[in-house]
């Protein structure tokens, strides 16, 4: 493949592919991600998808918040029983709202540290002021400048409540 | 301290892009294609075992291996080290960097915040290098990453402490002794022999050529294993992403792998290995096309057998030139032998 039929224009998304230069040697050449410049869209769409039809479930109790940051962080039942060190038993039980009612903080405390979140998001569904629902602990973007008050509401599950940021419309 | 002269490029792939810039800064000029076909980087797999979700592919060699075999065929020495405690982890990293020895270490990606975080997953064998630290903050080179970042200490142990499948285990490696002039002849031939071997003599099904065919075979089973249309759209772009973006250089590492053979061509004044870097520009050229065949279909969600056999057919065709092209390679090497 020519240099010039590799490059893609995505400045926010770097990196090194190989190719041939115009005088016929192969090398290295930086330019943007394919993935990133061509199907961001794509991937934001099918991760925003799937980050609603989760938070759904979350809310009517069908699902544990361990169960919602599992999928959302791409981990499966093994992988996350072996990050936390909790045998997958367990890990199954805790994936649902009775299992999650009957677990120990101490032991939430290990799957939040691996999960890389607060511990308090475990029991909030944080939505910002451009109503998107925040997605992890450590991601949150809020203009301060708009916003006003946060609102928290309780859902159908007994563990989570809602957390708005409330527009300042003053 | 702060931070350790050393200049930082980005490369195609993490392991070798560590291995390169860390030889480098010891004094060794070698490339990043040339560390990755030493070390027979260039490999299929297809792999699906009851216990995974969902199947996966691999289009390299296992992690740690690119490192090890390098070192193995040139005899540059490297010191590594795991650890069952992050504290001695980290003190040790401290002082080997208060030495003014730049170290890599093996971390989970997903803890590396100085990339946005839709970008970061959890893949336990991502490699960078720290090359210096200030109060509570480690500066990294990382091959993916522009500049050098920096990373809070914090991040950067529970990158390295991380467990599940393949856990680093505060796994880091650094140099010990870099050999003034190595056979790089030999090292060559050693490398091209080894992914001759890895792709067409491995006696199991899902590895090498082997392994492309059994991936073409199976994709049309993919839908079975996933929950819903999004999910499935989301596995069939990963195709994409593993074989353009998850550093490999483009065309799943072939782009790579076809300058390493020119830059062996020259070394080993052979001008029929420049003719066959050609012929896997072409492959990975098809390699391109399975990636873009991928990102349409996940698009378009139309995840109809004949459209997932459009890419098994890719595959296929993909598996006879690889065969034919390692097969000539191996009987290239024969000739250059005698």
């Amino acid at each position: 493949m020519r240099e010039k039929d590799l490059v893609t224009d995505c400045p926010y998304q770097q990196v090194v592919l190989y190719a041939e230069k115009d005088d016929g040697t192969y090398g290295p050449f930086q330019t943007g991600s394919y993935m990133a410049g061509v199907n961001i869209s794509e991937h934001f769409k099918l991760t925003s998808n799937l980050d609603k039809s989760l938070i759904e479930q979350l809310k009517s109790g069908v699902i544990s918040p361990v169960y919602y940051f599992m999928i959302t962080e791409g981990l499966t039942v093994d992988e996350l029983a072996g990050r936390t060190g909790i045998s997958k038993f367990r890990v199954k039980r805790h994936l649902t709202i009775n299992g999650f009612r009957k677990m120990k903080i101490s032991t939430l405390k290990r799957y939040t540290d691996v999960l890389n979140i607060p511990l308090a998001n475990m029991f909030q569904i944080i939505n910002t002021i451009e109503d998107r629902n925040w997605d992890m602990g450590y991601q949150g973007e809020v203009d301060d400048s708009k916003t006003g008050s946060i609102s928290q509401k309780n859902t159908n599950n007994p563990f989570v409540i809602e957390t708005e940021v409330i527009k300042n419309t003053k | 301290m702060s931070q350790i002269p050393f200049r930082h490029i980005m490369a195609a792939h993490c392991e070798s892009g560590t291995v390169t810039a860390l030889l480098n800064h010891h004094g060794m000029n070698i490339t990043e294609p040339m560390v990755f076909g030493i070390a027979s980087g260039i490999f299929f797999a297809y792999l699906k075992a009851p216990t995974m979700d969902f199947p996966m592919f691999a289009v390299r060699s296992m992690p740690g291996q690119v490192r090890t075999k390098f070192a193995g065929r040139t005899g540059v020495k490297f010191k590594s080290k795991t650890y069952r405690n992050p504290e001695k982890a980290e003190k040790e990293l401290n002082e080997l960097l208060d030495r003014n020895q730049p170290v890599a270490v093996q971390v989970d990606f997903f803890y590396m915040n100085y990339f946005p975080a839709w970008y970061r997953i959890h893949v336990n064998v991502h490699f960078v290098t720290v090359i210096g630290r200030e109060s509570d903050k480690y500066f990294i080179s990382d091959s993916y990453h522009p500049q050098i970042a920096m990373i809070d200490r914090e991040a950067l142990t529970k990158g390295r402490f991380a467990g599940g499948s393949m856990a680093p285990k505060g796994f880091m490696f650094y140099p010990v002794y870099v050999p003034g002039k190595i056979d790089l002849e030999k090292a060559i031939k050693e490398g091209l022999r080894g992914a001759t071997k890895n792709m067409l003599k491995i006696p199991l099904p899902f590895l090498g050529v082997k392994g492309m065919r059994r991936f073409a075979d199976k994709i049309t089973e993919w839908p079975k294993y996933a929950k819903d249309e999004d999910s499935l759209a989301d596995k069939i772009f990963r195709i994409t992403i593993f074989l353009e973006d998850q550093g490999t250089g483009g065309g799943g590492f072939r782009f790579l792998y076809a300058s390493f053979l020119q830059e062996a061509s020259k070394v080993l004044n052979n001008p029929r290995l420049d003719e066959m870097s050609k012929e896997m520009m072409k492959i990975g050229d098809g390699w391109r096309e399975v990636s873009l065949a991928s990102a349409k279909i996940a698009k378009q969600r139309d995840f109809s057998r004949e459209k997932l056999m459009e890419i098994g057919n890719l595959l296929r065709e993909r598996a006879d030139l690889e065969e034919s092209f390692f097969t000539n390679l191996a009987k290239e090497l024969s000739n250059h032998r005698k």
